[in-house]
């Protein structure tokens, strides 16, 4: 799916209503690209946030967390829907993230290759978490459970993978699963 | 103060309507349609139909929390926050705790809408009409008054009401739940129908129909003629319907009330009592108190419908004192805020089934399927009064598998593998009308508005636990029965009030001494008032009340106003 830039502002509007300052979301500075209440990320530490998930849910032939303007959705979440001591265990989680990067590659996380980025990953996710710390481990699992919940909340999920129609029309309490289209039920 | 900038005159109405919810909006279109000047009080601001509905055709993830209310919402508003209609796309029409405050003698969650439309915006749809196994209770089982009315009484006015609403139902033959005036049913899914297959053969006296709801499943013409369309299955009612598919008073009477030129509707008016004429041995108006500008204002008519919703008529009546009723309008029993009561809403029975794995369903549905009353119906057998229904549904969606991460999680997100039939029900208890259980006013609090804080005093019985364990192993039972797996109960233990359908305060009764109404919703002790909304309520029944509401208000209004003309009000 291509993303247009009129699309990507329209759903960057939406994300950051509300905030005073016009968004910069399409821009790549060291500032934030999203206007928070609670969290004081800067700009690197909003990046690093923006490749885990899109590490966690990568672009491929189809689009991935950011394309589907989920990180964004992330640090919202994360601003908004926890209380202050899981937001500074996350923000803690996510410094210590990145110390293991820099331990590792000698490289921050941002900086490191994405097969870099996915091995690090793999090996915390994947592996016995017990050798990193309870707040690397609340930071990660926040991020997974997040960034699932934003890429299929996403337009792009549910309108290409699991097919949301706002006007659904009739419904159907019983056929057959093979006479759904290729696209499954509508949700 | 407001009287002084216009005259008397314009302040005087043949009739006044407080609040436009769901019983509110009926008086007003049976009262303007019959030819009656008629002003509608409404505290809350205005909701038009088709313009107020900012979030009707947003789509998921165009919500910033993705439907989520944000913490800092949720922990200044924990009552509302245990509503499952507080969410981002409909909060705005839900009262914010710390906006409204009111007294919790005892834990009570009250759910409210305060707009012109009130919770019709909000309501679950479901339309159950009641039977005389209900007009008939307490009388039968010996507890609160009997009921001036019965079955036959209101049943024409059942069908004047679903006809305009539209309803949509099958005629199930069922003598608890008797039939209406229905519009085609929608599908239920496969697994519903097995279970009532089931449900059947291993029980003569147990049902499982298709919920009757107020859906326009097939519009007839006086639906096209109030501008609304057949519902399309969005099931985003709460919205506010851009198609008027689902029954509101903001889609339906009141647009109808405003057509006939003789509504006068005021938002942002909170009345704060009746006006009593001693003289006179009747209520002449309303003293209002502007929502913005907090000015006094008064309005006078000949006949006066409240409809403010159950609680909130009885503040206004035990707020309502003069010389002659020092203690609440038509008060002189001291019934006035007695014997309120609820459903019991508390416990659920879900489970799954492994059967119809190459069928599904597809699309969404605003209803459900339901269990009519099956305990206690013909006579008593069991160690608790009365009985319940319960809602019942089975669906089927893919399942969210998301395990691991990067291109292996996607792949599994993206996977479409089939999820079992979930299959779930909850109770819809009634409960018994106390004295025990009251409201009152707390004079020592008073809100924005100078107005007495609301206290309220309702807790479960013995007869409500008994309930939720019979309601927990008669479902367990029949969920086992009809081979579902993973059968689990839940008791949620919650607050009463989550079911929405408070009821009573100024209950209906053939004696002035031990009610408050009489069988025409009309004050015994003050004729020109007149309340059809919840408070009027003997009794709670199980199904949901509000289509009774429709029917005692549009019937109340036909007498009123038959009344009027015979120079007897
Ligand atoms: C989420 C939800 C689901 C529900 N599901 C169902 C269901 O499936 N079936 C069913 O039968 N019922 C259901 N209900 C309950 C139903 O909404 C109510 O029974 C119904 O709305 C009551 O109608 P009413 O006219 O008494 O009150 P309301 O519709 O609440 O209207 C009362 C109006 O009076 C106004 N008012 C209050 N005080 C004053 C005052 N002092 N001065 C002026 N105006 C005042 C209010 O602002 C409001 O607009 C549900 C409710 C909710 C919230």
């Amino acid at each position: 799916m291509k993303i247009t830039r009129r699309a990507a502002l329209r759903q960057c509007l939406i994300i950051t209503v509300g905030a005073a300052l016009i968004p910069s979301c399409m821009q790549d500075k060291s500032k934030p690209a999203i206007a928070l209440k609670h969290l004081k990320l800067d700009g690197d530490e909003e990046k690093l946030v923006t490749e885990v998930c899109e590490t966690i849910i990568p672009a491929t032939d189809t689009p991935g967390a950011k394309d589907t303007f989920t990180h964004l959705f992330v640090l919202r979440m994360v601003d908004d829907m926890y209380p202050k001591e899981e937001q500074d265990q996350f923000v803690k989680g996510m410094k210590e993230f990145d110390k293991l990067s820099e331990k590792k590659y000698d490289k921050s996380f941002v900086e490191a290759s994405p097969a870099q980025r996915e091995e690090l990953l793999a090996n915390i996710i994947n592996n016995d978490t017990n050798d990193v710390s309870a707040d690397v481990a609340a930071f990660l699992k926040t991020m997974k459970k997040l960034t699932v919940q934003g890429y299929m909340s996403s337009k792009y999920y549910l309108s290409n993978v699991r097919v949301y129609k706002l006007v659904p029309g009739k419904f159907y309490g019983c056929i057959p699963v093979t006479s759904l289209s290729e696209k499954g039920p509508s949700i | 103060m407001g009287n002084n900038n216009d005259t008397i005159k314009n302040r005087t109405f043949d009739a006044i309507v407080i609040g436009s919810g769901i019983s509110g909006g009926w008086a007003a279109k049976e009262l303007t349609e019959k030819g009656l000047k008629t002003l509608v009080l409404e505290r809350g601001r205005d909701v038009k139909h088709l313009v107020d509905y900012p979030t009707t055709n947003m789509n998921p993830w165009e919500f910033e929390h993705r439907g989520q209310m944000p913490l800092e919402v949720q922990k200044e508003n924990p009552i509302a926050s245990r509503c499952y209609i507080f969410k981002e796309d409909a909060a705005h029409f839900v009262v914010k705790d710390n906006e409204h405050p009111y007294v919790q003698e005892k834990p009570f969650d009250w759910i409210r809408g305060y707009q012109v439309g009130g919770k019709s915006l909000l309501w679950a749809r479901q339309t159950q009409r009641w039977s005389d196994f209900d007009f008939e209770g307490p009388a039968r089982d010996g507890f609160a008054v009997d009921w001036p009315i019965r079955y036959k009484d209101i049943a024409p006015w059942y069908s004047y009401v679903e006809k305009f609403a539209g309803i949509s139902g099958n005629k199930d033959g069922i003598p608890t739940l008797p039939d209406g005036e229905f519009l085609p049913a929608l599908e239920l899914s496969c697994v519903e129908n097995y279970f009532k297959e089931t449900v059947s053969k291993n029980y003569n006296d147990r049902h499982v129909i298709y919920a009757r709801c107020a859906h326009i499943t097939e519009p007839q013409p006086i639906h096209m003629e109030q501008g609304r369309a057949q519902c399309q299955n969005r099931s985003l009612c709460q919205r506010g319907c851009p198609f008027g598919g689902y029954f509101s008073s903001n889609a339906t009477t009141i647009p109808w009330a405003q057509k006939t030129g003789n509504m006068t509707l005021r938002p942002d008016s909170v009345v704060h009592s009746i006006i009593y004429d001693e003289s006179k041995k009747r209520a002449t108006g309303v003293r209002v108190i502007d929502a913005k500008t907090k000015d006094v204002i008064e309005y006078y008519a000949k006949i006066i419908f409240v409809n403010a919703a159950a609680f909130n008529t009885t503040l206004i009546l035990l707020n309502s004192t003069s010389n002659r009723f020092p203690n609440g309008l038509g008060n002189d029993s001291g019934l006035l805020g007695k014997y309120a009561a609820f459903h019991n809403y508390r416990a659920r029975v879900s489970g799954e089934y492994d059967g119809f794995a190459d069928k599904t369903t597809d699309g969404r549905r605003p209803t459900s399927a339901y269990i009519p009353r099956f305990r206690n119906v013909y006579k008593q057998e069991t160690d608790f009064l009365r009985g319940y229904a319960s809602g019942f549904s089975a669906g089927r969606s893919l399942k969210t598998n998301s395990e691991g991460f990067g291109r292996d999680l996607k792949k599994n997100l993206q996977a479409k593998d089939w999820g079992p039939w979930y299959v779930g029900s909850h109770m819809m208890g009634e409960t018994i009308p106390k004295e025990t259980n009251y409201l009152s006013l707390d004079k020592s609090k008073k809100d924005e508005w100078d107005i007495p804080l609301l206290n309220i005093s309702i807790s479960y019985d013995d007869n409500d636990e008994k309930m939720v364990k019979d309601y927990i192993s008669q479902l367990t039972e029949m969920f086992t029965k009809a081979g579902f797996t993973n059968i689990k109960s839940n008791d949620s233990k919650q607050a009463p009030g989550l079911d929405i359908h408070e009821m009573g305060g100024a209950r209906m009764g053939k004696d002035p001494n031990t009610s408050l109404l009489n069988q025409w919703n009309q004050m015994h002790l003050c004729k020109n008032v007149f309340v059809t909304d919840g408070a009027c309520m003997t009794s709670t029944s199980t199904q949901n009340p509000s289509l009774t509401y429709m029917a005692l208000t549009a019937r109340a209004a036909d007498y009123a106003v038959s009344e009027m003309k015979k120079g007897q009000l």
